[in-house]
């Protein structure tokens, strides 16, 4: 093996490494380049409500809603009251209070693009809210609905970054 | 051995070992996200590396396969490939060892292609065996920028 094999492979590596990083920075799909992950290992199983039917939108367990976290092109869905919401929420979350959804889908609905993925969430695996939000939304005509059953309870216990409004 | 040295063979492997990484990386680039996921499940990488690594393996792999598919330093190319399938053996038998159950993130970033991790490390040993021809053994053939046997020792001529 001599230098100038080496020295070309590592070329190779250092040329995809700049492909990827300014692929990734013009790419809908773009990810952020330090990422934000669970502490937690315990991330095989999702909590599922007795509610939850085959047909309804997928669920996603803590480290599936990490990774929709972490692309530009999911949106978080909070599906708790406002009060909750303001205690505390998962970073860029809509609150979209499912009790209330009459009065918040004027204005949250326009903001929900139909091409991107919704992950909807609510306070942990007591919660049905996120489930019930994901139908409603279904019926609405968007597609590409997730459900983190885990919610907000599960996200904050693993270290997963937390957004508190300013009071 | 002779059969290993024939052109025709460092053409298949080449071809073989070059489409096979390209079309791995496909899926992964497409969906970086759920491709970090993967990666993050493998619990080897640190957590503020894994997305980093999650956009420069799938990059790497079509890089070097696109090169080695068109013979532009086809040896220095297959030796990234074979570097890059070393890794995914060690990681592999790491979690084999520790009895996780494993998506692959092998040819897609779906967390619904779940092998035996046994089977997986098979296929990736007959891979490591073609893309170490490409850059130990293959003849250029057909190759746009070819690199001589001697590049691979330190001076004296092999052939």
């Amino acid at each position: 093996m001599n230098k100038q094999i080496l020295t070309r492979a590592a070329l190779i590596v250092l040329l995809a490494t700049v492909l990827a990083l300014a692929h990734n920075a013009v790419s809908p799909h773009r990810i952020a380049y330090v990422g934000t992950w669970p502490s937690t290992f315990g991330t095989d199983s999702a909590a599922v409500p007795p509610s939850y039917q085959e047909d309804d939108p997928p669920i996603l367990r803590l480290d599936e809603a990490a990774a929709y976290f972490q692309s530009a092109g999911a949106q978080f869905v909070d599906a708790r009251d406002e009060a909750d919401y303001q205690l505390g929420h998962i970073p860029g979350a809509i609150n979209f209070p499912f009790d209330y959804y009459d009065d918040h889908a004027g204005t949250v609905l326009p903001r929900l693009d139909k091409e991107r993925d919704i992950v909807t969430y609510c306070g942990g695996a007591d919660c049905e809210l996120s489930l019930y939000m994901a139908r409603q939304l279904r019926n609405e005509g968007y597609t590409k609905i997730h459900i983190f059953f885990g919610g907000f309870t599960q996200w904050q216990e693993s270290g997963l970054p937390v957004e508190v409004p300013e009071p | 051995m002779n059969f290993l040295r024939h052109p025709a063979l460092g053409l298949v492997t080449r071809l073989a070992v070059g489409g096979i990484f390209v079309y791995a990386s496909l899926d992964k680039i497409a969906h970086p996200d759920l491709f970090a996921r993967i990666v993050f499940n493998y619990h080897l990488v640190p957590a503020p590396l894994i997305n980093l690594v999650a956009l420069l393996l799938p990059a790497t792999e079509l890089l070097a396969g696109a090169l080695l598919i068109l013979g532009v330093w086809p040896r220095s190319a297959g030796l990234v490939l074979t570097a890059l399938t070393l890794v995914f053996i060690v990681a592999l038998s790491i979690n084999w060892f520790r009895g996780v159950s494993l998506e692959c993130g092998c040819f897609t970033a779906s967390s619904k292609a779940k092998g035996a991790i046994g089977d997986l490390i098979l296929r990736d040993i007959a891979l490591l065996a073609a893309a170490a021809h490409t850059t130990f053994l293959a003849r250029p053939w057909a190759a746009l920028r070819p690199e001589p046997d001697t590049a691979l020792s330190t001076g004296t001529v092999v052939d």
